[in-house]
């Protein structure tokens, strides 16, 4: 595997105008916020902390912009500068009111948009669409659900002969009654044709007003994991346009409408809101994802751990940081009580089991430190978030595991931090015959398609790089085949405007 | 007795446990059982005494590529033409179906190909636990033929094999498999409930489930694991943190994956050495060997209470492992020839667990 920041020797300076160009963090986590500003060249003009007055984002903005001004200003700084924003985060279902995870909201109707589900593979009935689901969530959410012939086998041949006329009765079940409509098929990541041909039928039926999601778009392997996170996606889509509306125009009254919204991932990458508005779930776990490489990022180090607080200094979980990049959990993530194929940064809370030691916050947060990594060796810990600084002056010196422990500068911004410094990402995969003679042309396609992900997510055409290639031996029946897979990243695109004045063409 | 959906969730753990860290994760086939009983009601888990005679016991398991079962999720109903295939060979009705390995995924998923089908669930397996092969089942130590092995896909297409008194099964199966995409359920080693009540492992079901609610109970994993151990006569090996796991490089079939264990708690001090494959295959401390295969060797995260396949282990988790015994056909000279340490690569002698 090759990993490896394409953007250590990138010109970054070169490129920038006279006047300073900048991309602010932005977090909100239930009753407090971050923002911070950062040059291109990752240096941090000016960050804050603070107790946040509404849990909702557009509200708190005029709040940071005016902390965040008020040390930038007077270095020559102003709005116009601000290329981008980047916001981070961490729970999904909670802060969708997912009545699973807060059984004190109270769900509106509205709140989450009613779907209709089909899925091409209509041998698959083993576990129909929602089937799973917490039984309120699924009634809460779902119109139709069904099962149609189509998708693809292990090989991206047929496995089963599209139906089209299943798909039109479906259709003309759900039209009207619903606000989004999600089609999965089986291994759909290997060969889409099936989704893209639905959807276009699906489209023909229902209208253009009727967003139609396609799970390959969602990606991950496991028809179910990658199905039910488009369908929370889907679920997702009102609300998620509201706050993103709400975000945009309140970006608009505070002198940014300039600026290109970013969303941080809980993969420790962002993408661009529009890109981000059908990929929801994605944004699970991204404070955390971002806040561990804003710390290593500005603590210096490339492989460290990273401790959260709460204000008043306890310890709430741990992150690990490999070469600059969050270290993402191995399992698929549950959100709302649904098992999807998104991934999300590992964390480790600092909570001891059921029924055993240790007691003390030192020892948890040792036993954390210990859990979180990989492999044996000592690492700097990190301690960021609201309450960095007590947590570090009440420990009693390094934990075990640890090479050092501090408080890096601005700790209380980490989060903030790194989602303005995060780059944009992409990904491709493919399976492929080890003995292929066409072994070379697949692996320049799948690089491709990875950077062309990147590119779609909002990474700047010119400067996005491969990142990591990854190919692993997998035994899929007959002989053996290659697990490839790519990853490709750049630094966000800039606003129309700054493209403008680069290229006058 | 019935398996209905209020107690699933302890029987797949059950299975994990049971499976030794290999057969799949249960839950990942519990919500097909769950689905399947909500549409046909819950299974009835019964005796060979329940049962006629000359009737027909069906083993029944999914056989395939992982990366293809997670995308290809079937029906559930595979279970139907092969049950056709069957009656119609012996011309006689099957009675009742036998869960192929108890251990992993195969445990939840017989519950749901048993509901599907109509058909009852015998309390037992071909195992005990998880095994890799299709011969490595306790009828083949009762002289049962292994075939006719039926396999159908979730298209209802069906292939057959018979052997006559040739061995070769495997290869041929590998080959269906791969003819089907990737994926089939089978079925072999079919006999008659009288047969069987020398061929198969009694009280498999029972037995999972009874381990599910014991990890239930609300206490520290470590002493739920020691009541386990009490319980089925196993011994709890070490409560500790995963110092490291070291996966053989390169492509070497022949080689383990290594994993050392730290004890903490009262058991500071010790650390034990885990050998795996597919599951966990011994467990030494120093030179002493603790436990090795066919007995069962779990793992159990002390977080979650919950079982750890050999695949997902890895640094820095804390684990309770535990050994239970195999079902004593295991035991026999026959039974260790078949899947004893050397069938699995291992230099280790097996001895039997030292319960204290």
């Amino acid at each position: 595997m090759i990993v490896g920041n394409p953007f250590a020797t990138a010109e970054v300076g070169s490129r920038a105008p006279a006047d300073r160009r900048c991309r602010l963090g932005f977090t909100v986590d239930v009753d407090r916020f971050a923002a911070a500003l950062v040059d291109a060249d990752g240096t941090v003009l000016a960050s804050v902390e603070d107790v946040a007055p509404s849990a909702s984002s557009s509200v708190v903005l005029p709040r940071a912009l005016a902390g965040i001004m008020a040390q930038a200003g007077p270095r020559g700084v102003a709005l116009d500068h601000v290329d981008q924003v980047m916001m981070a985060i961490n729970e999904v279902d909670g802060r969708a009111g997912i009545r699973e995870v807060d059984p004190d909201w109270s769900c509106w109707p509205g709140q989450l948009s009613p779907i209709g589900v089909v899925r091409l593979g209509a041998a698959t009935t083993a576990l129909p669409p929602l089937a799973g689901w917490p039984e309120r969530l699924r009634s809460d959410v779902s119109v139709r659900a069904a099962c149609v012939a189509g998708g693809a086998g292990v090989d991206g041949a047929d496995f089963e002969p599209l139906d089209t006329a299943g798909l039109a009765a479906f259709a003309r079940t759900v039209a009207g009654k619903v606000d989004a409509v999600v089609v999965s098929g089986v291994f759909a990541p290997v060969m889409p044709s099936d989704e893209l041909a639905a959807a276009g039928l699906l489209r023909a039926e229902l209208g253009d007003s009727v967003p139609i999601l396609l799970s390959h778009e969602a990606g991950g392997a496991g028809l179910l994991p990658r199905e039910n996170a488009t369908v929370l996606q889907a679920v997702l889509l009102g609300k998620a346009t509201g706050a993103l509306r709400r975000l945009r125009r309140s970006m608009a009254q505070n002198g940014l409408a300039h600026a290109e919204l970013f969303l941080a991932r809980g993969d420790g990458s962002i993408m661009t809101a529009d890109y981000g508005l059908t990929r929801s779930v994605q944004l699970h776990g991204a404070a955390k994802a971002v806040g561990a490489q804003g710390a290593a990022m500005l603590a210096g180090e490339s492989n460290a751990l990273v401790l959260f607080t709460t204000p008043d200094g306890e310890p709430t979980a741990v992150c690990a940081v490999a070469a600059g990049q969050a270290r993402l959990a191995s399992g698929p993530t549950d959100i709302a009580g649904v098992p999807t194929s998104v991934r999300s940064v590992a964390v480790v809370p600092t909570v001891p089991p059921v029924g055993g030691f240790p007691r003390t916050a030192a020892d948890r947060i040792a036993e954390a430190v210990d859990r979180v990594k990989d492999v044996s060796g000592d690492l700097p810990l990190l301690v960021v978030g609201p309450g960095a600084g007590k947590l570090v002056d009440a420990l009693p010196g390094a934990p075990a595991g640890t090479t050092l422990v501090c408080c890096p500068p601005r700790a209380n911004a980490a989060v903030a931090v790194g989602a303005a410094t995060a780059l944009v990402t992409g990904s491709a995969t493919r399976v492929l015959a080890a003995d292929s003679r066409h072994g070379g042309d697949i692996r320049g396609k799948v690089v491709d398609q990875a950077l062309a992900a990147a590119v779609h997510a909002g990474a700047d055409p010119d400067r996005v790089e491969v990142i990591m290639v990854d190919e692993a031996m997998v035994a899929r029946g007959a002989g053996p085949d290659l697990l490839l897979r790519v990853s490709a990243g750049g630094p966000p695109r800039t606003a129309w405007q700054y493209g403008r004045r680069r290229s006058p063409h | 007795m019935h398996l209905g959906g209020g107690c699933l969730h302890e029987f797949a753990h059950g299975c994990d446990v049971l499976g030794g860290g290999g057969g799949g994760p249960a839950t990942e086939s519990l919500p097909l059982a769950a689905n399947a009983i909500a549409l046909n009601g819950p299974v009835p888990v019964v005796t060979l005494a329940e049962l006629p005679p000359d009737g027909l016991v069906m083993p029944c398991s999914l056989r395939g590529n992982p990366a293809v079962c997670v995308e290809r999720i079937g029906t559930g109903r595979e279970s139907i033409p092969i049950r056709h295939h069957v009656e119609r060979h012996f011309g006689k009705p099957v009675v009742a179906m036998l869960c192929t390995q108890i251990g992993g995924y195969n445990g939840p998923a017989a519950v749901a190909l048993a509901a599907h089908a109509g058909l009852p669930l015998l309390d037992g397996d071909a195992v005990g636990r998880s095994f890799p092969g299709f011969d490595q089942v306790a009828m083949r130590l009762a002289g049962i033929p292994p075939t006719p092995t039926v396999f159908a896909d979730e298209h209802d297409r069906v292939v057959a094999v018979h052997l006559g008194n040739r061995d070769g099964l495997e290869p041929l199966a590998r080959t269906i498999i791969g003819g089907f995409g990737g994926r089939a359920v089978s079925s072999g080693y079919m006999m008659t409930v009288e047969q069987a009540a020398a061929a198969v492992v009694p009280d498999s079901v029972r037995k999972a489930l009874r381990i599910g609610e014991i990890l239930a109970e609300p206490v520290a994993t470590a002493d739920a694991i020691r009541r386990l151990a009490d319980e089925f006569g196993g011994v709890a090996i070490i409560e500790g943190r995963v110092a490291a796991v070291l996966r053989p490089t390169g492509v070497a079939s022949d080689q383990h994956t290594r994993a050392m264990v730290q004890g903490t708690g009262r058991d500071s001090g010790r650390t034990v050495r885990l050998e795996m494959g597919h599951h966990y295959l011994a467990a030494f401390d120093g030179d002493r060997t603790l436990a090795a295969v066919p007995d069962i060797i779990a793992l159990v995260d002390a977080y979650t209470g919950l079982p750890v396949c050999a695949g997902e282990l890895r640094y820095g988790l804390r684990v309770c492992a535990v050994a239970l015994p195999c079902p004593p056909v295991w035991r026999t000279p026959e039974g260790l020839d078949l899947a004893g340490p050397e069938a699995f690569g291992l230099q280790a002698c097996y001895r039997r667990l030292d319960v204290r």
